[in-house]
């Protein structure tokens, strides 16, 4: 259904390119649940962008291209057909709601009057509170009329960039039920961008791990989160709270993301990178099937 | 040191149905000098008004705040500020990117408290003493002169810090200091707030909706909902056997990445 091919893209900014994206290759089917984990800036948001058509015009497509049902789509900025087929889910939900609308019209305007009740209910939040303007319900209840918005278009495709952050953990578990519900029920697939890498590994179906603008793994989820191949992939594990019995056990990625904007080593892990070799700064390393499904772009992979 | 008795907070609702809208009811606790109290609880369960209150950035409805020996629950927000306990309870927001001030250096923003709260007026004073506490945050000296859009998440969070640690307080209340953070910089910032703890004698009063965070951070906890305690006590004992329906509603829901394979390798097709 979505093709993302080779895809790079540039900034270009005052202080020179920035190479937000490099060679990204990624296939989406329909029903499938794909969760996209990095750190902040490691370009998790601008590849969703992308694919959402919503990149500013200071991007430029350096390389390939992103397709949709086989046809090729733009990544910046433009009217096009696929508005109401890819829906998503913003970061900031305060920002991304209309200050001066009540909840109940911006639902209405999406999926028509009829269906907001149904929307606030499915996003648990009673349907009273459609009279409501969004300042006056709270960070968490935003997020949640955000996702019904989403859902209301009734998508193919979910983009969701950290839409649970500030959500609890029940709330949290019945959003993305629901998610799982649509997609066996409607097909509807969906891009969890998130740096929460234990709810990725319970809910989604595949992760791919970005690290600076390159996938760096691609995997089934139980697969990437009991036997991660890519040395930042393991690092990034281990820094999950859950995985410590104190707060002096937490383990941090050594380091710095590198500049974008600056000269790149082949492999951007490489300044970070405990089992970094000489051959390692001779070309990028490719993206290869160490397993069945399981992909990894590293030269000295873990395992 | 910080003492909590049935603390209440409603809001006014406007219209002609004038329902007060109860957004933190009957709240107890007891913090103790460099004890770290948790407050886990869904979004709009009543965690931030609760924290507002006792640093005293909004009314309290009914109920007290006793901290050392002072009811400070009758003070307006606007009065606190002058009162000497002003100094001794500090905040730490939840969005570091909104809570700096944008046209300040971080060195002003960290420099601010001590002007003003500690009442220092010898420049280079303050200047050794902001440098103290960016080493205090791990901030590297150079950022000092940096203003907040030029900082990271990370690097803002830090600021933050060093910012509430200026006048020397008793009390942190720390409003999700991580939330916007991924999990590699939470790690770190993590790290840090502990270790500040146990530095400076601090008490932290942590609120999280992040159960994992709090177990971490935190030697009691307190669950809230709709306003409401539903369950309080040492985090040990919450965590191992949670008496509230609630409360084991919450700790079910948390996703849990099984113990790592590694050794075993069971994962390995």
């Amino acid at each position: 259904m979505l093709d993302v091919r080779h895809l790079s893209i540039n900034f270009s900014t005052r202080r020179g390119t920035v190479k937000a994206l490099d060679r990204i290759d990624l296939q989406i089917v329909p029903g499938e649940i794909v969760g996209l984990v990095g750190e902040s800036g490691s370009g998790k948001s601008v590849l969703s962008y992308a694919i959402s058509g919503l990149l500013d015009s200071s991007a430029r497509v350096a390389s390939g291209e992103i397709c949709w049902h086989g046809n090729v789509i733009g990544t910046i900025r433009e009217r096009r057909a696929t508005r109401a087929a890819i829906a998503q889910i913003f970061q900031n939900p305060r920002a991304s709601l209309n200050p001066i609308m009540t909840i109940r019209r911006q639902l209405a305007d999406v999926a028509g009057e009829g269906q907001v009740s149904a929307l606030l209910e499915s996003v648990r939040i009673d349907p009273s509170r459609g009279n409501h303007y969004p300042f006056e319900l709270s960070g968490g209840q935003c997020q949640r009329v955000g996702i019904a918005l989403a859902l209301g278009c009734e998508p193919e495709l979910l983009i969701a960039d950290e839409p649970t952050t500030g959500l609890d953990v029940t709330t949290e578990a019945a959003i993305m039920t629901l998610i799982r519900d649509l997609s066996v029920r409607r097909g509807m697939a969906t891009l969890l961008v998130t740096h929460n890498l234990a709810l990725a590994a319970v809910h989604c179906d595949r992760i791919v791990v970005m690290h600076a603008g390159q996938i760096v793994e691609c995997a089934p989820a139980d697969r990437l989160a009991y036997a991660p191949m890519h040395p930042y992939a393991d690092q990034l594990l281990a820094s999950v709270p859950q995985h410590s019995a104190t707060a002096e056990d937490l383990r941090t990625v050594p380091g710095l993301l590198p500049d974008l904007a600056g000269p790149l080593p082949p492999c951007r892990f490489a300044s970070r990178c405990s089992r970094h070799q000489i051959d390692c700064d001779e070309a990028p390393p490719p993206l290869v099937a160490l397993a069945p499904a399981h992909f990894v772009a590293c030269r000295h992979p873990l395992c | 040191m910080l003492s909590v008795s049935q603390l209440s907070k409603s809001y006014q609702v406007r219209g002609w149905r004038a329902n007060a809208v109860a957004a933190v009811e009957n709240v107890d606790f007891e913090l103790a000098r460099g004890g770290s109290l948790g407050v886990v609880g869904e979004s709009g369960s009543g965690k931030s008004t609760l924290a507002r209150m006792i640093s005293r950035l909004v009314d309290v409805t009914s109920g007290r705040i006793v901290f050392e020996d002072a009811d400070i629950s009758a003070i307006s927000p606007s009065a606190f500020v002058h009162r000497p306990e002003r100094r001794k309870i500090q905040h730490v927001f939840q969005d570091t990117g909104e809570n700096l001030t944008p046209h300040l250096t971080a060195r002003a923003a960290v420099a601010d408290p001590i002007r003003r709260l500690v009442g220092v007026t010898d420049e280079e004073e303050i200047r050794a003493k902001v440098d103290a506490l960016a080493a205090s945050v791990a901030l590297s000296p150079d950022l000092l002169s940096r203003y907040p859009h030029q900082l990271s998440g990370g690097q803002k969070a830090r600021v933050g810090i060093a910012r509430a640690l200026a006048s020397n307080p008793d009390l942190l209340i720390l409003d999700e200091p991580t939330a916007a953070l991924d999990v590699s910089v939470q790690a770190a910032i993590l790290k840090l707030l502990h270790r500040l703890r146990s530095e400076f004698g601090l008490a932290y009063l942590f609120i999280s909706h992040d159960i994992e965070v709090v177990r971490l951070m935190c030697d009691n906890v307190i669950i809230m909902r709709l306003g409401r305690v539903v369950e309080q006590g040492p985090t040990r004992q919450i965590f191992e056997d949670p008496q509230s329906d609630y409360g084991r509603t919450l700790l079910a829901a948390v996703p849990r990445l099984k113990a790592k394979a590694g050794a075993t390798g069971d994962a390995v097709a």
